[in-house]
């Protein structure tokens, strides 16, 4: 009876242990893939604001033209990977007609405003570019481990699936430069 | 470069005759006693004598050739230019980078400073480490680092610190700046995640310096310069170690001077500064 009991133990002890391991670092990798999606959050945030800035300080310059309304799509904590995709892909087109509405006005793109903004610019998007790889370095951790034996047996447990990548545009891989 | 010779020689002079008369009296002693073991003894001693003798002629080679021949090449490639030979870092600069253990030996001279393309950089050689004595008076030297330590201005700040471990290097210390809340990171380059340790108190830091092009320029400096690499980005410092075991600026002794070829060997062993500069495009500001 004792052997009985033994031997249930261990058996119990070698299936929850590796269990608790895996399932331990499961979390770990989902805490840094939140704690990545915030700073995309918090870096798509700082871009929009300083997006809103720069258009007001054109707006400025340009109070009768009617090429001013560009639009700044806006942007909350919590968007999915899609949306983010997307929030990504308007700012940046708007920070691009905004460039080009403030290369009518040379006054203004030699104003030190709008070159702090546009410098400010250019580091929210160093620190986007930063976000978004580390994002998608701990998804591409997650969906590997996911794949891999054991985990992948604990993680269809656990109900875990792949996490989506966030998807850079090809011109954005390279590093940010910025002419002033 | 003439006076330089003329000291090389004199040294070369003193070691020759030095060891000819050490080994005359080694073998004349034996003869003499007719014991065999005093001519061992008596080379260890002789040869210890001459080294120490000419120490002072040694010194004076090596100091002209820094004065001469390393001073005047680092004018042609750098601006402002500042030098020290006797001294060194503090060993608090490569502590506080908490980037490795700091033993109990802690050796740095031949500091220099300058500026290129506008970045300031200093360097100096350092060597680091620990050295015990057992019970049956065995010493045991273990060192940690001997090699250059760099220090550049960073065109970047950031949150935090984090250091960039070439792998096989295994006397990090993760204390000091880096408290317990240290995360390796792993980055997205599989190929450098293989080469080099990345440690951090802020992952998003890492990935902030690190861009794509500062992970390729890292590979190609360690393809490019022999040793292992270390480094740690620090506020607006990058720290750099090379751990090459070599001493810089050290005139070879039995060859004779070309002052082309001796500039070419001191160009070559301050190459590392243009190249983290160059390749790491510390020179440029991300707003051009």
């Amino acid at each position: 009876m004792n052997v009985l009991l033994i031997v249930i133990l261990v058996l119990v002890i070698i299936l929850i242990v590796p269990f608790i391991t895996i399932s331990n670092k499961f979390n770990r990798l989902i805490v840094k893939i939140d704690e990545a999606d915030s700073d995309i959050d918090v870096a798509l945030i700082k871009r929009h604001d300083t997006l809103t800035k720069m258009l007001d300080v054109v707006k400025g310059y340009a109070k009768h033209e009617k090429e001013t309304l560009v639009e700044i799509i806006n942007v909350r904590k919590g968007m999915s990977s899609q949306e983010k995709t997307e929030a990504i892909k308007s700012l940046d087109e708007s920070a691009q007609k905004i460039n080009v509405l403030a290369e009518s006005y040379p006054e203004l793109k030699s104003s030190e405003n709008y070159n702090t903004l546009q410098k400010s610019i250019a580091d929210t998007e160093e620190h986007l570019q930063a976000a978004r790889r580390m994002y998608n370095a701990n998804v591409s951790a997650f969906n590997q481990y996911l794949v891999s034996f054991p985990a992948s047996v604990i993680g269809g447990m656990k109900g875990l699936s792949k996490k989506e990548f966030l998807e850079a545009e090809e011109e954005k891989k390279e590093d940010v430069k910025m002419d002033l | 470069m003439e006076e330089l010779e003329n000291l090389r020689k004199a040294y070369v002079r003193h070691i020759v005759i030095g060891m000819i008369i050490v080994v005359v009296i080694g073998i004349g002693a034996t003869i003499a006693f007719n014991n065999p073991q005093i001519i061992i003894f008596a080379l260890i001693f002789g040869i210890t004598i001459v080294i120490l003798t000419g120490s002072s002629k040694k010194k004076k080679l090596a100091d002209n050739y820094k004065k001469q021949i390393v001073t005047t090449t680092m004018q042609e490639l750098f601006t402002d230019v500042g030098f020290d030979y006797d001294k060194g870092y503090p060993s608090s600069i490569i502590s506080e980078t908490g980037m490795m253990r700091m033993g109990n030996t802690y050796r740095s001279n031949d500091w220099y400073s300058g500026k290129y393309n506008d970045v300031s950089f200093s360097c100096s050689d350092v060597y680091i480490a620990e050295v015990t004595h057992d019970s049956d008076g065995d010493t045991d030297t273990t060192v940690y680092f001997s090699g250059q330590w760099y220090v550049f201005t960073f065109n970047k700040s950031f949150k935090g610190a984090f250091q960039v471990c070439e792998k096989g290097f295994n006397y990090s210390k993760h204390g000091g700046l880096f408290d317990k809340s240290i995360q390796k990171v792993e980055l997205e380059d599989v190929n450098f995640n293989k080469e080099f340790n990345v440690y951090s108190t802020d992952a998003h830091s890492v990935f902030y310096v690190l861009t794509p092009h500062i992970i390729e320029s890292i590979r190609k400096i360690n393809e490019a310069i022999p040793g292992r690499l270390l480094f740690c980005f620090m506020g607006n410092l990058l720290h750099i170690g090379v751990y090459n075991g070599k001493d810089n600026f050290q005139p070879k002794v039995f060859k004779s001077m070309n002052l082309e070829d001796e500039k070419q060997k001191v160009r070559k062993e301050i190459e590392p500064i243009t190249k983290f500069i160059d390749e790491l495009r510390l020179d440029n500001s991300i707003f051009n």
